[in-house]
């Protein structure tokens, strides 16, 4: 089977409350499991294709895919896909997908850690108007199908498909780092193809900040929402005991169920 | 042609466990009072009378009801069709979808067939003074909140999830008005077989109803968790965690506060070693007191508590267990 999986290159920024501080972009966390279940459903006679729109940082990320497993990289990048929001995305890779030819499954991951809106997967599907497989916890390949086990809303369910179809994984599992010997050779022989709106086909009115539906107005760092009394841990104080008594001013007494002398458990409000 | 009406999608499959859409219902009054438009609930199913009735009585002023036998069991390509179909005829101005793992499958793929725009996970939506849609969301893992709007694309379609609103209280004397609507029977596509399907045991130890929880965030240590574990025990509350901890399987994803997991709203809530990310601070507010423990003192956590603590939360969290069993 042949495979595409999309990837996104993330930019990790510091903790809240600290000025953002991009620095090079990682492969999105979540992606690895998709990448994984592409590698798994592509088998022996199958081939992966990792795909991503970014800037050309990105490449790094679509590198790493290759050392885990992925046989080709293509990274969209053009300044005119800049900016765009979900629909716009979905459309660049959905016309990279098509441009790419011969997809049986395009497999996405659920979340990313940075806008994390999982609207990729579910708007690529219907960009290529191929159905779509959700939360995919486990997937096997049939002949011309896809089938295995979705979670949604508390609901278990074994489906199938046939191909082409798209795939969203739930993260889920342990990660996996590539082995740094093949890290270290990809990053130096690996190809990474990079291809422009023009290369496939896309009309860039539908792409980038004015090709998009949503536009940002403001990034702000919420404010404080509730004014805290703030007590410092400091050697030779008694933190837990001032805890307590600001706890017992509210009406809230913590008490150890084993010992509570009200014979019962816990906590009184 | 204008659009008019802010709608909800009535997502009615767990209705008993589930009250986003009533309170996706109370935000859209709201907000409809501020556009001068009426609010309308979007229910596709068979059988569903009852919930046409609930939704009358937590705010909906236009039924938009779409009744078929194919329809009673959820399906996303069907569901998906028919409410596109719908909003075509019926020109909303803007679509607010329940963010449950469905409605989060939903929302993307009808804009992605209106060619409109849709953001997600929304932790505020408002009107503001210009009459725009503003939908408030959490980016750069939760550090920031993001103002998003939509273009000149109608409807404008937003995710939220559960807990973000409050229900409005039962009006039984309350009447909308019912649209039936016929939909063509192509909408009715699923290219998705369903091999076998079941229900997913409910879960014990609900961390949703709890009176008390402690919530253990990535600046616990794996050792830490079990003592996080032993003061929840001891105090008789429930245990949670943040993201991070369920990415590295410290703990499973049913203990999940934030957004993507569940909302609490107890009497005490200790949270232990969080940073106090957007998704996560979102799923909190409802908390009558809060307690925050982080060794950083600008952490955004120290923002949504009411007792901050800077200081080492394995160490506080040890130490207080040991003052509780004295």
């Amino acid at each position: 089977m042949n495979i595409v999986v999309c990837i996104k290159h993330v930019m990790k920024r510091k903790a809240p409350g600290s000025q953002p501080c991009p620095r090079p972009g990682i492969m999105n966390p979540g992606d690895r499991a998709a990448l994984r279940a592409a590698v798994h459903l592509a088998g022996n006679a199958g081939e992966v294709t990792a795909l991503t729109m970014g800037p050309p940082g990105a490449e790094d990320t679509l590198r790493e895919a290759l050392a885990l497993g992925a046989r080709r990289a293509v990274l969209v990048c053009d300044a005119r896909c800049a900016e765009s929001d979900t629909l716009a995305t979905s459309y660049v890779l959905g016309c990279a997908v098509k441009k790419l030819g011969n997809a049986d499954v395009v497999i996405c991951g659920t979340r990313t850690i940075d806008s994390d809106t999982g609207h990729v997967g579910p708007q690529l599907s219907e960009l290529l108007d191929i159905p779509l497989l959700p939360y995919m916890q486990s997937c096997s390949a049939g002949k011309g199908t896809v089938r295995g086990v979705s979670r949604c809303d508390g609901i278990v369910q074994e489906i199938e498909a046939d191909c082409p179809c798209l795939i969203t994984v739930d993260e889920c599992g342990e990660r996996v780092y590539p082995p740094l010997g093949k890290l270290g050779r990809v990053f130096t022989e690996g190809v990474v193809e990079r291809w422009d709106a023009d290369m496939i086909g896309a009309d860039t009115s539908r792409t980038g900040r004015d090709g998009s539906p949503t536009w940002v107005r403001s990034v702000k760092h919420p404010e404080r929402k509730r004014a805290a009394v703030i007590l410092h841990d400091k050697p030779g104080g008694d933190v837990i005991g001032e805890l307590l008594a600001l706890l017992k001013e509210r009406d809230i007494m913590l008490r150890a169920r084993v010992r509570s002398d009200r014979g019962y458990g816990g906590y009184d409000a | 042609m204008m659009h008019e009406g802010i709608w909800v999608f009535g997502d009615h499959r767990n209705y008993y466990q589930d009250r986003v859409t009533l309170q996706l219902l109370a935000r859209a009054r709201d907000m409809a009072e501020k556009i001068h438009t009426y609010v309308g609930v979007v229910v596709i199913g068979a059988g569903v009378d009852e919930y046409c009735m609930e939704y009358t009585a937590h705010g909906a002023e236009k039924i938009f009801l779409v009744e078929h036998e194919s329809l009673r069991e959820y399906s996303l390509g069907r569901f998906t069709g028919v409410l596109t179909e719908l909003v075509r005829e019926c020109r909303p101005e803007i679509l607010l979808v329940p963010g449950s793992d469905f409605g989060r499958l939903l929302a993307p793929k009808v804009a992605a067939r209106l060619g409109t725009g849709a953001s997600s996970d929304c932790i505020a939506l408002d009107i503001d003074e210009e009459g725009f849609f503003v939908q408030m969301s959490a980016v750069h893992d939760g550090s920031a909140v993001a103002e998003i709007l939509g273009r000149e694309a109608y409807p404008q379609i937003a995710t939220v999830r559960p807990g973000v609103y409050r229900e409005r209280p039962h009006d039984y004397s309350a009447k909308a008005e019912l649209v039936r609507v016929d939909v063509d029977e192509g909408a009715f596509r699923e290219r998705i077989r369903v091999i076998s399907s079941s229900r997913e045991p409910a879960e014990s130890g609900g961390l949703e109803g709890a009176q008390c929880v402690v919530c253990a965030g990535n600046g616990i240590s794996r050792g830490g968790i079990k003592r996080v574990r032993e003061l929840a025990a001891l105090i008789s509350a429930e245990t949670g965690c943040t993201r991070p901890l369920v990415e590295k399987n410290l703990l499973p994803h049913d203990r999940l506060i934030g957004q993507t997991g569940k909302s609490v709203r107890p009497e005490l809530l200790i949270v232990a070693g969080a940073s106090g990310a957007a998704q996560f601070t979102a799923a909190i507010g409802g908390s009558k007191c809060i307690v925050a423990v982080n060794r950083d003192q600008h952490a955004a956590v120290f923002g949504h508590c009411d007792i901050g603590i800077v200081g080492d939360a394995d160490s506080v969290i040890r130490r207080l267990i040991a003052r509780l069993k004295k």
